[in-house]
């Protein structure tokens, strides 16, 4: 059954069937939450508040619509909901925010040398190209599901995600030239 | 040709964007050129890690926590269904006794007595049917989506709003958590704009409304009421970005009807 049938089904007042959702989509939003906090504990949290707030707001789910965009708006809005109260400053295109590695999530042990580096690179990354490189990359999401998603033309996608992989490009051979330097 | 140039190509290439022709000429070109195949082969161990990056596995307190939620949500669901059937039962009996009612003011044909007696019991079922309405949209916890949605619908049969009952539906209009009530509250207020409290509340909530559905519906129902006072309102609504893209088109589209 189709993701969007089954929302429209909890929708509906068939609401045992977002459990299915759940079990679909658990681990593609607490990865996207990893990816963007570094923080265990909190992607669970988020993770979490996400299906609540599907729960709640189901009515709002339009016919129509396509799911995953829909879940990864209010995936990003809950993100922004938390930062917002902790009071911290996320969206600048001017700023740079190394999100604080809780665990040691980026350099874990059974992660090889370079893929530490390039986790330690999008962590320098500023939140707009973070997000599209794990909506296009890590979660694998097509041009026009990030447009949906953001809110943003194709075109946009595009173009930001092409910014995004060269920034990313860059920070990744300096600290590797950097590691290698020592 | 330029470096930046060549790098967007060799993005575009791996990011799949590429066919036909232009493909073919990127290929050439990674496959001859010493300059193309560092880039390609650059940008390439990038891509690659992001394609092999580790997937970590939520706890298996998420599932936990969420389960026990979802069992709590269906609990309240079945418990406001069972106060639900009742509102229906009531709504049901309201509505056979005022067929009775109208049935018996029907046959009685005596001129005036009889027509006091019409004019009273025709009173006392807008009365009742008021009284139905407000219940419905006021105790919006303990009913049901669809008996607030009878409650609305009921208000359009209504001849006179006073300030209780508009308070109400705005109210629903605003804040029900179900957007088909909402839409529904939206359409019976736009039947009482022709007076000057309901227009302006309409034109207010602009900026109050945050449904999208809701939204579109309200400036439709601007339009069609020929409200100019909605005009600086929908180009705030164009210029602000936080809105949906199809928001702000619509804003567009009423705003040139408007004008």
């Amino acid at each position: 059954m189709s993701e969007e049938v089954l929302m429209l089904a909890v929708k509906n007042g068939e609401l045992e069937k977002l459990s299915i959702l759940f079990e679909r989509y658990q681990t593609h939003l607490y990865n996207f939450f990893v990816r963007l906090t570094w923080d265990r504990e909190l992607s669970a949290d988020l993770t979490q508040n996400v299906f609540l707030r599907v729960m709640k707001y189901r009515s709002s789910y339009r016919e129509g619509a396509s799911f995953k965009p829909w879940l990864f708006q209010i995936a990003r809005n809950i993100h922004a909901d938390h930062f917002r109260a902790q009071k911290l400053q996320l969206e600048s295109l001017d700023q740079t925010l190394e999100p604080t590695d809780h665990g040691g999530l980026m350099e874990q042990e059974q992660v090889s040398e370079q893929e530490a580096l390039l986790n330690r690179a999008i962590g320098q990354l500023d939140l707009q190209d973070r997000e599209i490189l794990v909506l296009s990359k890590y979660q694998k999401m097509k041009y026009e599901q990030i447009a949906e998603t953001l809110d943003i033309t194709v075109a946009s996608v595009k173009v930001k995600v092409h910014r995004a992989i060269k920034r990313l490009k860059t920070k990744y051979f300096e600290l590797e030239k950097q590691q290698h330097g020592r | 040709m330029d470096d930046s140039r060549m790098e967007e190509l060799v993005t575009d290439y791996l990011e799949g964007n590429l066919s036909g022709e232009l493909k073919q000429h990127v290929e050439k070109k990674i496959a001859k050129n010493e300059e193309w195949k560092l880039a390609h082969d650059r940008l390439g161990q990038v891509y690659e890690l992001m394609e092999d990056a580790e997937v970590f596995l939520p706890p298996a307190s998420i599932k936990s926590r969420f389960d026990d939620a979802l069992m709590d949500e269906i609990k309240q669901q079945k418990s406001s269904q069972a106060k639900a059937g009742h509102v229906s039962w009531y709504w049901m009996a309201a509505s056979i006794a005022a067929t009775i009612m109208l049935t018996v003011i029907v046959v009685l044909t005596v001129q005036n007595g009889a027509q006091r007696e019409e004019l009273s019991q025709l009173q006392d079922q807008i009365d009742l049917n008021r009284a139905l309405v407000l219940d419905a949209l006021t105790n919006s916890e303990q009913s049901s989506a669809s008996s607030r949605l009878v409650g609305v619908n009921t208000s359009r049969q209504l001849t006179v709003m006073d300030q209780e009952l508009e308070d109400a539906l705005f109210a629903t209009y605003l804040h029900d958590e179900n957007s088909n009530v909402r839409l529904a509250a939206l359409n019976a207020l736009a039947q009482f704009a022709s007076g000057s409290s309901v227009r302006s509340r309409l034109v207010q909530s602009l900026h109050e409304q945050g449904d999208p559905i809701v939204m579109i519906q309200l400036i439709n129902v601007l339009v069609r009421l020929e409200e100019q006072k909605a005009i600086p309102g929908l180009k705030k609504i164009i210029e602000d970005t936080d809105y949906q893209q199809v928001i702000r088109q619509e804003a567009e589209i009423g705003i040139a009807k408007l004008s």
